[in-house]
């Protein structure tokens, strides 16, 4: 018989060593930028996670997957706020000393581009890896089973040929759009965009940004912040997935 | 497969992961799945 396609490596055997897995979801509550949220501290947001990973890292998952389940209605891939990416990865960021569980990044909804930004950020961006207990970068795949067309890593975090394509979840949850300005219901949501700038922009609404007296040179290191020292080693010393935490 | 509601206290989404669950749904994906 001949094949029509070369076969393919499998992705599973990859990542996991074996054909058949079981991953855990954890979801997260409301996160910042969510109507839910209600000004949960962010460390008791990542301490709840770390819990929920671990128990389903003793009970003998083989992988886990988080998601922001709690932001529901979510908002599409073009409303994401940046807080959404921001606290995703300061939650996905502690790592497991050894033995920790492959670790999925799902931003519901379909924002595969985020959730490749927060594996970057918490450094687990190990798209295309082939070791079998590698953090991975990797949305849910898509259950329709057609082939989607590639999400844009080239302008994202992901660099050029890592190998990195993911799909996104095809959710079938309300969504939402985030608030506008009053007065400006019809215009376009405001958010961050990459490669948009003031150039794009009438000029009545081009952003200016005022000189900081004695701000820092641009490459120099931002002033140091006590709190954000011992939060950072706080949350780096606790981990994902680990069955002996 | 990805299990998610079914593996919390109560089967409910937002309440905190059941271990008990897990280690049960486990043991029969182990004595299932080769």
């Amino acid at each position: 018989m001949n094949h029509v396609y070369r076969s393919k490596p499998d992705a599973l055997e990859d990542l996991f060593g074996r054909g058949r897995v079981v991953v855990g979801v954890v979801h997260l509550p409301a996160l910042p930028g969510s109507p839910g949220y209600h000004g949960s501290a962010i460390d008791a947001l990542v301490d709840a996670a770390l819990e929920d990973a671990r128990r389903y890292a003793r009970g003998g998952v083989h992988g886990l997957i988080v998601e922001n389940h709690g932001d529901i209605p979510f908002a599409k891939p073009d409303d994401l706020g940046p807080e959404t990416a921001a606290v995703m990865a300061v939650i996905v960021r502690p790592r497991p000393p050894r033995g920790g569980l492959p670790l999925g990044i799902n931003v519901l909804a379909n924002g595969a581009r985020h959730a490749l930004a927060i594996a970057q950020a918490a450094g687990r961006a190990s798209c295309g890896s082939t070791s079998g207990r590698t953090p991975t970068s990797r949305t849910r795949a898509s259950s329709r089973g057609r082939r989607r067309r590639r999400p844009a890593t080239g302008r994202g975090c992901a660099p050029r040929g890592s190998g990195c394509s993911p799909t996104s979840t095809s959710s079938t949850a309300p969504t939402r759009s985030r608030p506008t300005e009053a007065g400006r219901a019809d215009a376009r949501p405001r958010v961050l965009r990459r490669g948009r700038g003031d150039r794009h922009r009438p000029a009545d609404r081009r952003r200016r940004r005022p000189r900081r007296a004695g701000g820092r040179a641009r490459g120099d290191a931002p002033a140091a912040a006590g709190g954000q020292r011992r939060h950072a080693g706080d949350v780096a010393a606790r981990s994902w997935g680990s069955r002996t935490a | 497969v990805i299990v998610a509601s079914a593996l919390k206290e109560d089967g409910v989404w937002w309440n905190p992961v059941s271990e008990a669950r897990v280690r049960a749904f486990m043991e029969v994906v182990d004595a299932t799945v080769p």
